[in-house]
Formats: structure tokens, sequence, C-alpha cells
């Protein structure tokens, strides 16, 4: 039963973590960019997401709107940081996006208030749902759900679109891509769009979850971030999915298992070590 | 960025105010940024407030009494930095402590070796007054209160299996270590025992943990930021055993638990009930300033000045010894935070321990707990 | 159809084709001969918009189109099958003939993708199969293939013949034959000369970044002298 438990809390986490860095994989897919600043996008989510539902009373309007606002902030990172600094050496473009970070986190400090916000009218509070001797928060059931719901959404989008499938050969070869009439620069676009509305989804729902969302609730993520997407293959986007399942229940386990010695993050370097060592290119690459 | 232009502003401003002579200066250093900053802006409110109120009413000794901030970002670097700083000013008479036990105990020798008087308001740990005959406590010790928690369990509670969750810093193992000590003696056994990091806030292993412990009582010692979700995690997952809790005595704990929070037992906090006739006046005050987020640290932010204050009077002069020696002296003291009865000789504070209960999203009283003592 | 008026490129500022004069009418199929870092593979780019322009123009259909950027190419009516194939190697051998088939209309689409399947049957069988995966010719079948996807008035060909066994490079110059059919213009850079030679109707010779010699296939083989002085027999 506890080992359920924790496999049940793992696989929600790992869902989670998932959707939370997808938009990281797409974005080192298509520009080879740690966009760190993503994690800020899932802090935004949350507090727009809150704030608007505590506002309004509507939990879909605060969704839709905590959507749109990490979206816009998405697009307005790449066109107004990263555009001009793609040429240059990787580390420019990291630090870049480490300081938009830090800038939107005091950000959020002033706006938002040191305390965070919580959410007034929790539908999720102490719900539960029971079957037999199993009772699960149904915020792990949601978490779960949505993430498999907006993955399998990209996913279909990616496969079977004529514009995922530009998509992805603009990830494998943007300027040949490009000839063949593929806006590069659209892509891009709708990449920073998808992968900053995942993050907003994940930031709600988290906020929900916990009932607060703080300035720097997005460090969640965003470690742990940068270890999925190398465990993940690098861009890889089913490599990337597996390692953010994988990593939620090493996390669950290595937490209840051994707890007093070792903490979340610790366990995701811990687990990036591991995987390297068995697979050097990473989950998604180990195929080809 | 910010952090570094707020330190420098309170830098500045500190720096500003030394050039004052005829006051008597009170330097403070709280973590006015960084992870603990509500608190350190309920306790910087506070002691504003309690100065405030001992300026209106004619200063201290005749003079009017200027507050030195500092912000250490509740780390020990940094409180390090601020304390050699307020040492080589040499213009303050006594500083007080409204921060976590690192930095606390961080500052606390270079304050020792510079024989300048140093309250630790909040920090918990038993090292702190440890260091010498210049640090002194303002609150219970974390080892006295989870001793006593203990001693509330077998004794007022009349339960024996219990899971304990606690923070992994040193407020947190104090409470750990003093539980278990006290423990044995009362019968009581530990099913299960889990820690988490100060950032944490996703408890689905330890709620997995607890469910399979099956306890009689889970007692919890953290802050606000991390009990609010671990408290309604707990309750979403349907577990119904009672909670009993160190460290949560903050309104933001009830606003992040909500329904979740009804019945969660507090330990050493009046809450809302607290009978100082000066306390509704207080609470109006802080509600003025929009500080009403951690009003536990608030009081005993409050309080460190109580006794400071108290001191001072009794030693009728600016001279640090006397101020020290009066400090130790000091007897059957109200304030913000209880009656401070008097010191011991390791200058802890000897005091009844209040019990609250969360009743209707209000922090209730709920009587007193048997206090117990670590063994000398 | 694409003429290149005292046309220079390069990279970095370092000129890697310098006053290039070429027409290539419509229609025919004109060989870019040259040895090794001659500039031809950075003609053909220049062309398709990813070499830094120098000086001169490139007109195609007697539009000046040197400083288009690389998307319009397609829509133009320009293609390339560039050196080394370039396939989107983690797509399958269909999803790369889509993105071939991207500036036309899904069903305009769909059936340039049928035109495909029936000029290589051999593509058509390994639809599904990542494309990374194919033999080297059936991967310069899938290259050639993509870029027919676009309905392209002008096909750039960069090294058919690269890698290839003799009987592979007869199977795609058969496959040209046929295309040239419907009046496409080709651009053909290859390294083996005399096959390139039976073939073109035209042909220039490029070296050191410029136009050395050229005229119709007979008058280049006609003057072997000069031609392998620069070439060398191949
Ligand atoms: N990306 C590049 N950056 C800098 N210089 C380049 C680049 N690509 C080619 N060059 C240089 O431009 C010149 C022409 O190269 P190009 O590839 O066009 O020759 P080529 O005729 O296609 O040769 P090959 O037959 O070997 O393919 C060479 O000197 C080469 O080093
Ligand atoms: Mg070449």
């Amino acid at each position: 039963m506890y080992y359920v438990d924790l496999l049940i809390s793992g696989v929600a986490f790992g869902c989670l973590y998932a959707m939370a860095t997808m938009g990281l994989t797409l974005v080192y897919g298509l520009l080879r960019i740690l966009h760190i600043a993503h994690a800020a996008l899932f802090t935004l989510g949350a507090f727009v997401g809150v704030w608007v539902f505590n506002a309004s009373g509507s939990l879909i309007v605060g969704l839709i709107v905590a959507i749109l606002a990490a979206v816009v902030m998405g697009c307005l990172i790449y066109r107004l940081i990263y555009e001009s600094i793609l040429s240059q050496p990787p580390y420019v473009p990291l630090l870049a996006s480490l300081g938009v970070l830090i800038f939107l986190q005091d950000g959020f400090r002033i706006v938002f208030g040191e305390e965070g916000l919580t959410v007034r009218h929790n539908p999720f509070y102490m719900a539960n749902f029971t079957i037999g001797a199993f009772s699960i928060n149904v915020i792990y059931i949601v978490m779960a759900g949505g993430a498999l719901i907006s993955m399998a959404v990209l996913a279909f989008f990616a496969n079977y679109s004529r514009h995922g499938i530009a998509w992805r050969a603009t990830v494998s070869r943007p300027l040949l891509a490009a000839n063949f009439g593929v806006n590069v620069i659209q892509v891009r676009y709708a990449a920073f769009a998808a992968g900053s509305a995942l993050a907003a989804i994940a930031g709600v729902l988290v906020a929900l979850m916990n009932n607060l969302v703080e300035p720097h609730s997005g460090e969640l993520i965003s470690y742990k971030g940068l270890a999925i997407i190398v465990l993940g293959g690098l861009g890889n986007m089913q490599g990337a999915f597996i390692a953010s399942l994988v990593l939620g229940i090493a996390e669950s386990f290595g937490i209840g298992l051994a707890g007093r010695y070792v903490d979340r993050d610790a366990i995701a370097a811990v687990a990036l070590i591991a995987t390297l060592m068995i697979f050097p290119n990473g989950i998604g690459r180990a195929r080809t | 960025m910010m952090r570094r232009i707020v330190f420098l502003t309170a830098m500045l401003s500190a720096c500003a105010v030394t050039s004052a002579p005829a006051d008597i200066i009170i330097g403070m250093h709280a973590p006015l940024t960084g992870f603990a900053a509500v608190d350190g802006k309920s306790a910087r409110i506070a002691t504003e407030i309690a100065i405030g109120k001992i300026n209106a009413a004619g200063g201290l000794l005749g003079q009017k009494v200027q507050l030195q901030v500092f912000d250490d970002q509740g780390q020990g670097a940094q409180a390090v930095t601020i304390a050699n700083k307020i040492v080589s000013d040499n213009a303050a008479i006594l500083v007080i402590a409204d921060s976590y036990s690192e930095p606390t105990r961080a500052a606390a020798s270079i304050f020792q070796a510079a024989k300048m008087p140093y309250i630790s308001a909040v920090a918990s740990h038993p090292d702190i007054t440890k260091v010498g005959n210049y640090v002194f406590r303002g609150s219970q010790l974390g080892e006295v209160q989870g001793g006593s928690t203990a001693v509330h369990i077998a004794k007022a509670l009349k339960k024996s299996k219990v899971s304990i969750v606690t923070v992994d810093n040193d407020y947190g193992s104090s409470l750990l270590n003093g539980f278990k000590a006290a423990m044995g003696a009362q019968g009581v056994t530990l099913v299960g025992e889990y820690s988490f990091t100060m950032a944490e806030r996703q408890f689905g292993s330890v709620v997995a943990g607890l469910r399979r412990d099956n306890a009689d009582v889970i007692y919890i010692g953290g802050y606000w930021f991390q009990g609010g979700p671990l408290v309604s995690q707990i309750r979403a997952a349907g577990i119904t055993t009672p909670i009993i809790s160190s460290g949560l005595a903050a309104q933001q704990f009830i606003k992040i638990a909500g329904p979740a929070a009804e019945g969660v037992m507090i330990v050493d906090a009046t809450g809302d009930d607290n009978a100082n006739p000066e306390y509704p006046a207080f609470r109006a005050a802080l509600r003025a300033q929009e500080a009403e987020a951690n009003v536990f640290f608030s009081e005993i932010a409050h309080t460190a000045v109580d006794i400071a204050a108290n001191a001072i009077r009794r030693a009728g002069s600016t001279d640090r010894e006397k101020i020290r020696d009066a400090l130790a002296s000091t007897k059957d003291l109200r304030t913000m935070y209880g009656t401070l009865a008097s010191y011991t000789s390791g200058r802890e504070i000897i005091q009844r321990m209040p019990l609250s209960i969360v009743k209707d999203g209000k922090f209730a009283a709920s009587g007193e707990m048997e206090i117990w003592l670590p063994a000398p | 159809m694409l003429e290149l008026q005292d046309f220079s490129c390069g990279y970095g500022g370092t000129a890697a084709v310098e006053s290039l004069n070429c027409t290539f009418a419509a229609g025919a199929l004109t060989a870019l001969l040259g040895p090794n870092g001659a500039g031809k593979t950075s003609t053909l780019m220049a062309v398709m918009g990813h070499v830094a322009p120098m000086g001169g123009r490139i007109l195609f259909e007697g539009r000046d189109i040197t400083n288009r950027p690389p998307v319009d190419r397609s829509k133009i009516g320009i293609a390339v099958v560039p050196e080394g194939r370039q396939l989107f190697g983690d797509l399958t051998v269909e999803e790369n003939l889509i993105v071939g088939g991207y500036s036309l209309p899904v069903a305009a689409a769909r059936a340039e993708q049928e035109q495909v399947y029936s000029l290589f049957p051999r593509l058509a069988e390994r639809r599904a199969q990542i494309s990374g995966s194919l033999s080297g010719g059936e991967q310069q079948m899938l290259a050639i293939g993509r870029a027919l996807m676009a309905k392209p008035k002008l096909l750039l060909i960069d090294e058919l013949s690269l890698g290839l066994m003799p009987k592979m490079v007869d199977v795609c110059i058969e496959a040209l034959t046929r295309v040239r059919q419907n009046g496409l213009t080709i651009v053909l850079v290859e390294q083996n000369t005399s096959r390139a030679l039976s073939i073109a109707d035209h042909v220039y010779v490029l070296a050191s970044g410029r136009c050395v010699m050229h005229g119709s296939s007979a008058e280049v083989k006609d003057n072997t002298e000069i031609f392998e002085a620069y070439v060398g027999i191949h």
C-alpha cells in the first residue's frame, strides 16, 4: 500500500514535470538555448491563474488568462532577449536567461507580495477519491490527467499535422526547412507559446495542490528541468517525457525511503548521473 | 539584485542614524529579503512599533531610541558581515536578532567577543546562548518545545504512537532532539520520522508514509510556508489524525491550509487570544502596516524590545556591562509573548508555555502545557 | 530562368565565389563542374539564400532575388538537393516528403507525393521508415523526391553521385530525365565529370571561385586539355 502511494505520487509528479519542462525541451531543440527563465513562466501562470480565479470565482477563466499571460511573456522573452543573441556562444543566452529569471522573480515579489498568494475557494481542498483501501488526492488525478492530455495533444500535433511535421523538420535542419517554405521564426514563436502554455497549466495545478504560489515557486522546475532535458536526450520530446516520469518516481521513492538524508534536487542529480552512465546520450537518443 | 539594493539602503540608513550621537542605539538584524522575508518584515515592523511606543513615552534614560536595521537574508555569512559592522561602528548598546538559527549562531560569538549584549529573539538553537554571558534568549528553546510536546501528547492527549515531521535545519533538529529526549519517560514511541528541506512544498512521499504509519498524533515542526502545504496535503489525502505543531503560529499558515488547518494544535503560542492589555492596539498597528502575515514572529520581536528596554531602565546607564547584568536579573516581566519569570544561569527564559488551537480560522488559546526541561 | 550577374558571395567577409556570370536557360540541364573548394556548393547555397552575397545580382525569371529570405525560395519555384542529402533524419520518409511539399496546398502536395512514389517505388515501400536509417541510394532518392515535392521550376542538385554505386546513379539520372520532360530546369554539380558531360546541355567550369570556362557540353568536350587541367580526369 505504502509503495503504491509512493508510486502514485511519483507518477503524478512525473507527469507534472513533463508538462512543466516541455518548453525547455522545445526551446532547446530549436535554438540550443538552456531556457532557465522558463521556470518564471510556471510561476507567472500560477500567480495570474490564482489571482484571476480569486477575483472572478472561475477556475477556467483563471486558467485561460494564466495561459495567455505566460504565452505573451514567453514570446516576449524570445523576441526581446534571445533573438538578438542567438549567434553568441551558448553561455550568453544562458546567462541572459538566468538574468530574466531573477528579474521576473523579483518582479513577482513586488507585484504579488513576498508571502505570495493563496487560493480562496480551492475546489481540491481535502478532495480525495477512494477506491477500496486506496485514497488518492483528486489533485493528483487532475495533475496526471492534465499533463497526459496536453502532452497527447502536443504529440498528436507534432506527429500528424503538417505544421507539426514542419516543426520537427526545423528542429532537425532549420536552414533547409526554411528552403521548403517553413517559416522558422513562426515555428520558434509556436514553440515558446506551446511550452509557456504548458508551464502555466502546470503552475496553476501546483498552486492548487499547495494552495500557495510564492515568487520563487518556479525553482521546483528550474534545476530539475535541466536534468530532464539532459536525461531526455537534449531536445527529444519522448525522451523528456520518459525522463520526467523516471525522475518523479525516483524522487518519490527516494524521499520516501531515504528522505532524512537526501533532498529532492539531490535525487535529481543522482538520477542524472546514473542514467548518463547507462545511456551516455540520454534516454531519447539511446536508440539511434 | 533587489537584495543587494535593499541591503545597501539598510547600510546607508544605518550609517545616517549614527550621526545623532545623543540617541540610544539598538541594532537589529532580520531576514528582510530572501526565503524568510515575510518573517523579517513581521519582525521589523513589530520592533519599530515597540520602539515607537517607548519614544512616544519619553524614550529611555531621557534619550530617544534609534533602531539600526540590517538585512541578514536568513544567511550566516551575511550575519557575520553585519555583526562585524555593528561592532566596529561601536554605536549600538544592545543588538537584537530577529532571525533564524543559522545567522544568529554565526553572529553571536562576534557580539560576545565585543561584549555587546545580544538577544536572540526567535532563533531556538541551544548553542546560541552557550557562546557566552552576553548572549540571551527571547523565546523558548526548540528542545523545550519538542520535549514539552512529548509530555503533552502523553499526559494531556493520552496518546502514544507519534509520527514526527520536521524541517531539516537547526530549529527542526532541536525540536526532534527535545522530543526524543523526553518521549521515553512518557511512554511515547515514534512510528515514523520524516524531514524536509527549507524549499520543499510537495509532500507526496511524506503523506504516503504518514498513511502507512497510522499514528495517534502527527507532530509537525517547521514554518508556515511548509506547514500550510503539508497540512493541506495530509488532509487532502484523507488522513484525519490529530496534528500538533511547533512553528506554525503564523496567520499565513491558516490562510494556506484553510479548512485543513482547523483543529491543528500550536505549541507555545497564545495566538489571537493574547491576554496582554496592549495586545489589541499592537495587532491594530500591525494591521495598519499590512504586517499580520506572521504575528507570532511579531510578538517575540516586540518581546525582545520589552526585555531590552526593561534592562536598560534598570541598569540606569548605557554601559553595556551594566545592561548585561540587568538582563540577567530580569524578573516577572510582562511581554507581548507572556510573562518572563526570570533567566536561567544559561540565559534561557523561564516562562510558561501556552497552547493554542486553530478554530474558525483563528488561533484560539487552549490552556497551558507542562514544561519539560532538558537535563543540564 | 536563372542568371548570376557579376555575382560574388562568401563567408564572414572572405569571398568564396567572385564575379560570376552565368545563365541557366529554362528547360536546360546545366552542369557546374570544378575541383574541390571551387565554390560550387557556395554558388548553389547562395541561390538558396544561405551564403551572404557580396556583390552582383541573382535574377530568377527576371526578378532580382539576391536578398530575399530563404523561406521564399520554394514559393517562387526553386528547390535543392543539397550536398550530402541533408534529410530530416528523425523524420520518416513520408514526413520528409510532406515537408518538401509544405509550400503547396494540402491536396496538391498529396498528389505530388503520389508522383514521387511512382517515380521512386522504393520510397513508397519504405514510407514509414525513419529516413536516417535508409541506405545511401535511398537517401538520395528521398532527397530528390523531397525537392520535387515543391513542384519547382528550378532544381539545384549538389553532388548527385557522391557515394553511390554506378547502378544507383543510373536510377537517379533516369528519374531526372523523366522529370525533365515536364520542362524542369536543372543545375547539376558533379564530381563525376564524364557522367555530367554526357547528360548536360551546357557546362560551367569553376576554379578558385571564378568561372574559368563555359560552353555547350560538346564544346567543352572538344577542349579536353584545358578542361582536364582544371578538373582532372575522373
Ligand atoms: N561555411 C563556410 N564557412 C567558411 N568558409 C566556407 C564555408 N563553406 C565553404 N567555405 C569555403 O568556401 C570555398 C568554396 O567552398 P565550396 O564548398 O563552395 O566548394 P565546392 O566547389 O562545393 O567544393 P567540393 O567539391 O569539395 O564540395 C572553400 O574555400 C571553402 O573552404
Ligand atoms: Mg561542394
